[in-house]
């Protein structure tokens, strides 16, 4: 799908309605809508495809767990994908470390729900809410919300993993990152031109 | 024999009087609502008149697949957008009539391109997405649009 440049009022609306630790937060949009890829991926990099441990409508490499509904997609399911990716777990530790790239999983009583990347020098956390646009947040208790399932929110940070710059380096996920952030440049530059 | 006189009203329960017509002849307008409602189907819940509705599966579809859509557009997790009561909803209307609800998904799918993906392989007991393909949404699309074809759904 193109992508699709929405008003910067009804972004707002929309992520406001649905993430409320945002109304306090420092957070900027940093690409158009597009649903060909959501936070999973675009923590691996990708803005190609739909990533999920499910058997229907999403990759996940040949080998590894995969759970169905109505069973949950459990944290340690995301552990071992993203190790092939050269990540490890580091814990709850969010602090920027030079030399690392680091993750950050999301979950509720059900299961994951989110994942979020951060910024390559350490200037915040990028995430991709479902369909809707990337945003670069603070921190990551911006996209936190209610555990319980029927709240439709991310839950809390379950669980941090990181890998170093060369591991990321060697599997082209900067070069990957690099392109879509100049992309995604190209984007704000038209749409503040726009607006 | 002097002929008795029924007394006087007091002009104070004049009022109480009107008011006890009022709720008489509203209950009989109720009575007879009601009665009309039951000759053409309709019920009374809760003390809720339920007004007798015509409504075709499809617009019951657009109706919950439009709510669904809002309101888990979000979301990333399938199991998360999966529970919310619209998608049940769509579910439940298989059992009228399955084959409709598959045609209704995938022609949502192809042109709001909404992700019907496990709904349509749990209803269609089928996943023609090649492995290749899983995961990209064109693709995806593309092949369950070709599969409903083939199977002469749309």
């Amino acid at each position: 799908m193109a992508a699709i440049y929405r008003n910067r009022s009804e972004i707002l609306a929309d992520f406001l309605r649905d993430f409320p630790n945002l109304a306090n937060a420092q957070w900027c949009i940093k690409s158009p809508l597009d649903d060909s890829y959501q936070c999973i991926a675009w923590a691996e990099c990708r803005t190609d495809r739909i990533s999920w441990p499910s058997y229907y409508g999403a990759f996940w490499p040949q080998g590894l767990p995969r759970a169905d509904p109505p069973n949950e997609a459990p944290v340690d399911y995301f552990v071992q994908r993203f190790s092939l990716l050269g990540y490890k777990p580091c814990g709850v530790n969010d602090q920027f470390e030079f030399g690392y790239q680091k993750v950050a999983i999301y979950a509720n009583d059900m299961g994951v729900t989110h994942m979020a990347r951060q910024h390559f020098l350490g200037r915040g956390w990028l995430s991709k809410a479902g369909d809707w646009e990337d945003i670069l947040h603070r921190e990551l208790r911006d996209m936190e919300g209610d555990m319980s399932p029927l709240a439709r929110e991310y839950g809390k940070v379950q669980l941090i993993l990181k890998r170093t710059w060369w591991s990321a380096f060697v599997r082209l996920c900067l070069l990957r990152c690099s392109w879509n952030a100049f992309k995604f440049w190209l984007y704000r530059l038209r749409n503040d031109f726009a607006t | 024999m002097p002929r008795e006189w029924a007394p006087e009203p007091d002009p104070a329960s004049w009022h109480e009087d009107d008011e006890a017509l009022r709720i008489l002849l509203a209950l009989a307008a109720i009575d007879k609502y009601v009665a009309e409602l039951d000759d053409e189907g309709g019920s009374v819940v809760a003390g809720e008149l339920c007004v007798p509705t015509e409504r075709t599966l499809e617009e019951r579809f657009r109706e919950q697949s439009d709510k669904w859509a809002q309101e888990t557009q979000h979301l990333s997790s399938p199991i998360q957008r999966m529970a919310h009561p619209s998608y049940q909803a769509i579910m439940g209307m298989a059992q009228e009539n399955k084959q409709e609800v598959i045609r209704l998904l995938i022609l949502d799918l192809q042109e709001r391109r909404r992700a019907w993906f496990w709904a349509l392989s749990y209803l269609a007991q089928t996943n023609p997405i090649s492995p290749k393909d899983a995961g990209k949404m064109d693709k995806m699309i593309e092949a369950w649009v070709k599969w409903g074809k083939t199977e002469g759904v749309i």
